[in-house]
């Protein structure tokens, strides 16, 4: 077995916090018999191994312990118990423009971070390029870095820890930002840097991120680890919870699952793909099947019309296809709740595992309420077939010979 | 930013160093972190006196406003409305020269420690989100504040020796080494106070009352002599040590003689009183003090042991910091 990148071993964290500053002081006392803080356990018995290559993703609702948990591995705070080790190099992203120098340009805050991860001036020059071409802020490298928008800072940020070629990489929440065109320049690199064997931790929200970029997640929760294991299985298990809990009213704000809505507004409860022949739920099908994407919606507090969507993507976000009962004209006659079901009579796609994400719009298909991915990926199986690429498109053939018909001599 | 470590990292919170005697060992290594992160430092550098002049009128020029300003007001005070330099025989402009020279020591160390106590809060987010050997804050501050001392003293000399006040001679070449000696204690002192103030914020405040009195306790404008006078006349000159234990006592003295204040130089010299048939009192001046080496040798024993304490201290803590800024 190969040594694991990284190996966290029963580690905990606790901060403490003081109602006022005279605590802290009344604690070193010796007279003081009672604490005069309150603990907040931030990290409890943390405990894994990520082995090289793997992607891992952090799931979890706010004050979980994930951002602890990136910062510990950074090394810029400690565990107060336990133990943790990391193999190779290991760059890391916690915050987008931390560090940077808004007066600065560009240009000099790329040398000036080079600098502060220990490259020389020659290295980083070599380098130069490549992150100017990554970040495509040719226009603005010699700009001072506070005319950037958010967007541009993260791309800065992104390129310069891509460049210096990490053995491991950890981002917290960085995807968000930037543009489609970014994120997806973002993802092929990661997938890139994957295949290279190279090991990525990864922090997010998104679920749909979580389960598009990483084979493995952790969920956690108060401090500990609720679950871990294949991503798909992690983030639906945690979607499930998520909804539970908002469900029953247990939490006033809910988590981003996967993006922020609020329950006033129309929004999705539930979607899961199904069997249109027997009805039942099922995420593996063969081309010819017959498959339902049965969503529950509900409508907002005031009933308005809404629309019901549904994107099918492949891993890398490209969009496949969608519908929507906006483009279809078929009315959504819900005032409270209902169930809507995409029927694809015909699932006519090739083997490879698509994400659906479907949304609930107002009524012009514009205005995005709420999405949420299917509670599983649709898996499609042909083993029987040789066909190549994504879609099974119907067809047939017809040959014309143009050869010289030979005369009887 | 993003940030990154080279190599293979790992902690055990078991086996973690705990202490502050521990942590004194790296100090060793301190300047290696220094020298290796010099292309940070100089950034750091350019980023504090850019941004501390941008968009001022005058400038780079206000970094020697408030050590004039100073001399103004204290040359008015001791100088005219007071004239204690009637007892040093120093005339208009030796005292003038002194009490500048004690002015720029005095403020550039002040300055740099004053900001050093910020340094960390002010880097929170360096602090939090990127490994950095963060023991290097202080330095770009402390490097700002000997730019001030250097243009002040260069305003100094060229005044100084074309008058015929100051003259350059073998102690002149002790100048890097004071400077150096300055640099050691500053930054012992700063990395102390550093690390009080994210512990306690209170730090800043107690330090600046504090400062103030340091001021008046430190030769900047009153002369060894003057003191030696007084001590003299109450019969109390076996206490003249307890006010050369500070610290910046020797610091500043090397500092004057570096610059060109010889044995000449009626502050520069011991005092003499003599008592008549009467029982009348008069003084006059004596042997000059001790030489630059004496009190470089005496500052570096007090730079040494304030970076020890204060490298020790912030390192010993600096594990805590991103949790407490």
């Amino acid at each position: 077995m190969t040594e694991p990148a990284i190996s966290v071993r029963n580690v905990s964290k606790t901060y403490r916090i003081y109602g006022n500053p005279f605590g802290r002081i009344k604690e070193l006392m010796p007279w003081n018999d009672r604490p005069h803080h309150r603990a907040v356990h931030a990290l409890n018995g943390v405990d894994f191994d990520v082995a090289p290559g793997q992607c891992v993703g952090l799931v979890g609702g706010n004050g979980a312990g994930k951002s602890t948990l990136l910062k510990i591995l950074t090394g810029t705070t400690f565990p107060d118990t336990g133990s943790y080790s990391i193999h190779g190099k290991v760059a890391s992203l916690l915050e987008l423009g931390a560090g940077f120098t808004m007066d600065f340009s560009g240009r000099e805050n790329i040398y000036m971070n080079g600098a502060m991860m220990g490259f020389s001036h020659r290295e980083m020059k070599d380098r130069f390029d490549q992150i100017l071409e990554f970040s495509e802020l040719h226009d603005f490298i010699d700009a001072p870095l506070r005319t950037y928008s958010s967007g541009m800072v993260c791309r800065l940020g992104f390129s310069v820890a891509v460049a210096t070629d990490p053995d491991v990489l950890i981002i917290d929440e960085i995807l968000s930002v930037g543009d489609m065109h970014f994120q997806r320049k973002c993802v092929e690199r990661i997938y890139d840097y994957k295949k290279r064997g190279k090991t990525l931790f990864f922090c997010s929200h998104s679920l749909y991120d979580v389960r598009q970029i990483c084979d493995h997640a952790i969920w956690m929760d108060h401090g500990r680890m609720r679950m871990q294991g294949d991503s798909v299985a992690v983030t639906n298990e945690y979607a499930t919870y998520q909804n539970q809990l908002s469900d029953s009213g247990a939490v006033e704000s809910p988590d981003l699952v996967p993006t922020d809505f609020n329950h006033d507004l129309p929004h999705l409860v539930s979607a899961e793909l199904i069997d249109l022949e027997t009805g039942e739920p099922r995420s593996r099908f063969s081309p010819h099947d017959h498959v339902g994407v049965r969503i529950h919606v509900r409508n907002g507090k005031v009933p308005e019309e809404i629309t019901v969507g549904v994107a099918v993507t492949k891993r890398d976000r490209s969009i496949l296809f969608s519908a929507s009962t906006e483009m279809d004209r078929h009315p959504v006659d819900i005032r409270r709740e209902g169930i809507v079901t995409l029927e694809l009579n015909e699932l006519r796609l090739l083997a490879g595992e698509y994400v659906l994400m479907c949304g609930v719009m107002d009524r012009h298909g514009f205005h995005r309420h709420h999405q949420l991915p299917t509670r599983e990926n649709l898996v499609v199986q042909n083993a029987k077939m040789r066909d190549l690429g994504v879609f099974l498109h119907p067809h047939s053939w017809r040959v014309e010979s143009l050869d010289e018909v030979e005369r009887p001599v | 930013m993003p940030s990154v470590t080279a190599r293979d990292h790992s902690y055990d919170a078991a086996t973690a160093t705990r202490g502050m005697l521990r942590h004194a060992v790296p100090l060793f290594g301190y300047p290696g972190v220094i020298a290796s992160h010099t292309t940070i430092l100089a950034n750091f550098f350019r980023r504090d006196l850019l941004g501390r002049f941008r968009g001022s009128f005058l400038g780079v020029f206000w970094v020697l406003v408030q050590p004039i300003f100073l001399f103004a007001i204290y040359f008015f005070v001791f100088g005219f409305l007071f004239a204690h330099r009637a007892m040093t025989g120093a005339d208009k402009v030796e005292f003038a020269l002194y009490l500048f020279s004690g002015i720029l020591a005095y403020t550039s160390f002040n300055e740099a420690t004053t900001r050093s106590c910020n340094v960390v809060l002010e880097n929170g987010n360096l602090v939090k989100k990127v490994a950095f050997p963060c023991e290097l804050l202080p330095i770009p501050s402390i490097l700002v504040s000997m730019i001030v001392y250097a243009v002040g003293a260069a305003v100094l000399l060229s005044v100084g020796l074309s008058m015929g006040q100051l003259r350059l001679g073998w102690s002149t070449a002790a100048l890097p080494l004071v400077l150096l000696v300055h640099f050691v204690m500053t930054l012992g002192f700063g990395l102390l106070l550093a690390t009080l103030q994210v512990l306690v914020r209170d730090t800043i405040h107690l330090y600046t009352i504090f400062s103030q009195a340091w001021f008046f306790l430190s030769p900047v404008f009153w002369a060894h002599s003057l003191l030696e006078g007084k001590l003299l006349e109450n019969g109390l000159e076996r206490w003249a040590f307890v006010l050369e234990l500070n610290p910046l006592y020797p610091l500043i003295q090397a500092h004057r003689l570096a610059l060109g204040f010889g044995p000449d130089h009626n502050q520069m010299r011991h005092v003499v009183m003599a008592k008549n048939a009467a029982g009348e009192v008069s003084f006059s001046t004596g042997a000059p003090l001790p030489d630059v080496w004496y009190y470089l040798g005496y500052a570096a024993i007090w730079a040494t042991v304030m970076l020890v304490i204060g490298y020790s201290f912030f390192m010993s803590r600096k594990r805590k910091f991103s949790d407490l800024v």
